[in-house]
């Protein structure tokens, strides 16, 4: 247990300085994946707590993405930049007075989550009470549709479809893996909780769950919220890396992506989420080849049929539900010696 | 509303109906909602662009292949994606089913004669034609599409009351297990089930190419979730109710526009409020039955 924790230690303060050195010297292509591998991690570990810890089918994360980006862009545009992007109609109220300063980015991440997370309460309550399987799925899905029509005709908040540009580029290796250790350390220490047993408990049958005093729906609309929040701080850090933001990367695929990351990194599985979501980011940018030199449009047909067979031959994925645990790695060594 | 209106509507409504259907009868015997069915109604209206344009064949040649080639791929994606997944929880059957969705949009994607840019539907010349109908002018099309509907509709009313089939296909929607015990070939009525809705959504396809004749890797998504919608809104897994939900959709998107102009940009999440506000208070329609949950 306390060899656990020094390995911890110095595992963070290796990611931590490598941080420290990447930061400024990684190469640009690198620094990018690594950056959307982050981003990608965060939205998917949220997502794995309510589909593959919770067994709840969510499709409804790109949505709460376009919340959190949406967000934090208003945040912390500068004021000239707001005076220049809305040309048609200007922008509304509270946002057109001030913007928040580099120092004030965190607070625009965490509004982006809390955003996020009072979406999910308002959808939750009547959706998580009422429906579970693909009828949630799809009630889920609808709500991110609706999300996007709004987001696309509301111009006087997000310029409708032309998007807005040149958004200070504040997220560094810092920002979203920084982010991503907080938010993976909190997923981790709900899942091995009672709070986390009682999701698996729902997972596995509701009705026994119920029948043990679990409360069920308030369980659920948690879980739900956490990956929300989880989503918003993902979709804020989107913007602020690349510089733009509009509807288009915040439509369904982007749900689909997060849907392959868990399911190959294993329905359940936290670190499984968090290591796919980097090779996924290293997969999609790597294969933009295939865009460029082959037929736009290649990629995704590797995609879905990566993810139809996974479901076909290898449904356990990466990791299953267990973890990559240095409990695990240690095992390793011992069965060697004996 | 004038007559042209209450023709659109009914048009419309017929569309959504006939795509309605392959969604219903999928989930009224797999508990399936199939992802793919839109993309499915979209690959109809390609395969008669590739007969006329790529093979030069005549028109009505090219949609009865059309219908053809649509139904063998429905049957294809339920052999290929679906059958192997029977036992599987059915949250792995939805995930691959979005899978094959994705697959089938982006194959137009990448195919070199489609591309993922804006084609164009060969409209025959009999579908342009313009009558007047009491001092409105009317298209051919509009008048075409609801007895093409209603001759599809009444066929799968025939087929599923007064053939074995159709019989087979009531029965495993009652019950799958039992039906299995009594010895019926599910896999091979399963099958059938795919294969008749794919060729209604191709019905529904190359309808929908001649009245909206863009014809785009895309234009299967928003059709396919209106048509689900219809058929949760006339309770799903029942097939006279997909066809009511649909005509009531159909009408419904046409009074909306025609009253709300200024917001029309928002009728996508009106529909979506509609599906949502459907499962969430009477999620078995106007017509379904209500499923008891198995313990």
């Amino acid at each position: 247990m306390k060899l656990n924790r020094i390995l911890t230690l110095f595992a963070l303060a290796a990611l931590f300085g490598f941080i420290a050195w990447g930061d400024k010297n990684l190469d640009r292509f690198l620094w990018q994946v690594l950056n959307f591998g982050a981003i990608y991690a965060i939205a998917a570990v949220g997502y794995t707590v309510i589909n593959g810890i919770t067994g709840q089918f969510s499709l409804g994360p790109h949505g709460f993405m376009l919340l959190g980006a949406y967000l934090v862009t208003l945040l912390i545009l500068p004021l000239e930049q707001k005076k220049i992007v809305w040309l048609f109609q200007p922008l509304a109220w509270p946002f057109s007075e001030f913007s928040l300063p580099y120092s004030g980015f965190i607070l625009a991440l965490i509004a982006g989550g809390v955003l996020a997370a009072i979406a999910a309460v308002i959808v939750g309550i009547p959706a998580l009470r009422a429906l579970r399987g693909d009828y949630l799925a799809i009630a889920t899905f609808g709500f991110g549709e609706i999300l996007f029509v709004l987001v696309v005709n509301l111009m006087s908040l997000t310029n409708g479809p032309m998007g807005i540009t040149k958004i200070p580029r504040y997220t560094n290796l810092w920002w979203s893996i920084g982010a991503l250790v907080v938010i993976t350390y909190a997923a981790v220490r709900i899942k091995y909780s009672s709070f986390g047993r009682a999701l698996r408990a729902i997972k596995e049958d509701e009705l026994a769950a119920q029948s043990m005093g679990i409360n069920v729906f308030l369980m659920k609309l948690v879980a739900f919220v956490f990956s929300a929040f989880c989503a918003g701080v993902a979709g804020g850090l989107y913007p602020t890396l690349v510089g733009t933001v509009s509807p288009d990367p915040f439509r369904f695929f982007m749900t689909f992506y997060l849907l392959i990351i868990i399911v190959l990194g294993g329905l359940g599985s936290i670190t499984g989420a968090v290591v796919m979501g980097f090779v996924f980011a290293g997969i999609f940018e790597g294969l933009r080849i295939l865009d460029t030199a082959i037929v736009p449009g290649m990629r995704m047909v590797f995609f879905s049929v990566l993810l139809i067979l996974v479901m076909l031959f290898f449904r356990r994925g990466l990791f299953g539900e267990s973890e990559f645990t240095w409990d695990w790695i240690l095992g390793l060594f011992r069965r060697r010696r004996t | 509303m004038d007559i042209q209106q209450l023709l659109n509507g009914v048009t419309l409504g017929s569309l959504y109906a006939l795509i309605a259907i392959g969604y219903t009868m999928v989930y009224g015997i797999l508990r399936l909602i199939n992802f793919a069915h839109g993309d499915v109604f979209m690959f109809a209206g390609y395969w008669v662009f590739f007969g006329y344009f790529l093979f030069k064949l005549p028109w009505w040649i090219s949609a009865v292949l059309s219908v053809i080639f649509t139904a063998a791929m429905g049957w294809a994606i339920e052999r290929i994606a679906y059958r192997p997944l029977r036992h599987a929880p059915r949250i792995s059957l939805l995930i691959t089913a979005i899978g094959m969705s994705l697959l089938l949009e982006h194959i137009i994607i990448v195919l070199p004669w489609a591309g993922g840019i804006q084609k164009q539907f060969p409209q025959p010349e009999f579908m342009k034609k313009i009558f007047q109908v009491g001092g409105a002018r009317v298209q051919a099309v509009t008048i075409w599409v609801p007895v093409i509907a209603a001759v599809c509709l009444l066929g799968l009313l025939y087929l599923l009351y007064r053939t074995k089939v159709g019989r087979g296909m009531r029965a495993i929607a009652t019950d799958m297990e039992t039906t299995e015990l009594m010895g019926a070939d599910i896999n091979r009525i399963i099958s059938y089930t795919f294969i008749v809705g794919s060729a209604l959504a191709a019905v529904g396809g190359i309808l929908w190419g001649c009245r909206y004749p863009a014809l785009r890797f895309d234009i299967g998504i928003i059709p396919g979730w209106r048509a689900f919608t219809a058929a949760v809104v006339g309770g799903i897994g029942n097939v006279i109710g997909a066809m009511i939900g649909g005509f009531i959709l159909g009408m419904a998107e046409i009074l909306f526009v025609a009253l709300f102009p200024a917001y029309s940009g928002y009728r996508d999440a009106v529909i979506f409020m509609i599906l949502i506000l459907f499962l969430l208070f009477k999620p078995t329609g106007i017509m379904g039955k209500a499923l008891k949950e198995k313990v």
